[in-house]
């Protein structure tokens, strides 16, 4: 059990999923690009509804 | 995150006009210093379809290409965003009819020279919540374009917030360094 914890590695910041090496970056084709928008409801990324918003 | 925070004393430095490779049509330039006195650089370029994009960065990093993507370790973020949103108020009561657009700038790991991606970034996971939690839906209607990590509020002056919104995704096409070749 000892041995699996050791071993265990925590990969590094760079190596995180959709990070690139920026020398290696190319343009994004714009066929890849679906242009979907989503339109944000109350509550979608924060569920703290304020008493007063900052513009209402 | 912290919300009762109060925002830094924000300064308006300049109005400034575009260069010729420019496209948009003025940029409102503010400042504003951090309790450990680091400056900030806010720009607010006002585009064709009355749009402002608001960018910042810490002035110390004014001369790095990527000077909106370095990261300052400060630990102050909340409070920055909170004067960012600050600007935001005073953009909007001069320029009433104004819609916003904030895009999340990518993370950059200078000690491993890598890039984050343009999709779902940090920043845009961060805005995607300040936003949610501190504008309602009176005034903006929210739209979101996670690929570009980008967060649209329209103004609803205008009738068809959903056209406002087309005419902002085609100025980020032109902003976004895209290969058209097929």
């Amino acid at each position: 059990m000892e041995a699996v914890t050791k071993n265990k590695r925590i990969p590094p910041k760079s190596i995180r999923k959709g990070w690139e090496t920026r020398s290696e970056r190319k343009p994004r084709p714009l066929s890849s690009f679906t242009g979907e928008w989503i339109e944000v409801t109350e509550g979608m990324f924060c569920h703290h509804k304020p008493d007063k918003y900052l513009f209402p | 995150m912290k919300f009762d925070s109060e925002p830094y004393k924000v300064q308006f430095v300049q109005k400034s006009s575009p260069t010729r490779s420019d496209d948009f049509l003025f940029a409102e330039i503010y400042k504003f210093f951090t309790d450990k006195k680091l400056k900030y650089i806010v720009r607010a370029e006002l585009y064709e379809n009355n749009t402002f994009t608001v960018k910042y960065y810490a002035a110390i990093h004014k001369y790095l290409d990527d000077k909106y993507s370095v990261l300052t370790h400060q630990q102050d973020a909340h409070r920055i965003f909170i004067t960012c949103f600050a600007i935001f108020k005073i953009l909007s009561e001069k320029y009433p009819d104004a819609s916003f657009a904030v895009n999340g700038s990518c993370s950059v790991d200078a000690q491993h020279n890598k890039i984050e991606g343009e999709n779902r970034n940090q920043r845009y996971r961060i805005y995607s919540y300040v936003i949610d939690r501190l504008i309602g839906r009176e005034t903006f209607a929210h739209y979101i374009l996670p690929e570009l990590s980008s967060y649209v509020l329209v103004n609803r002056v205008n009738k068809d917030t959903e056209a406002q919104r087309d005419a902002i995704k085609e100025m980020f096409l032109n902003l976004f360094d895209f290969d058209t070749d097929l």
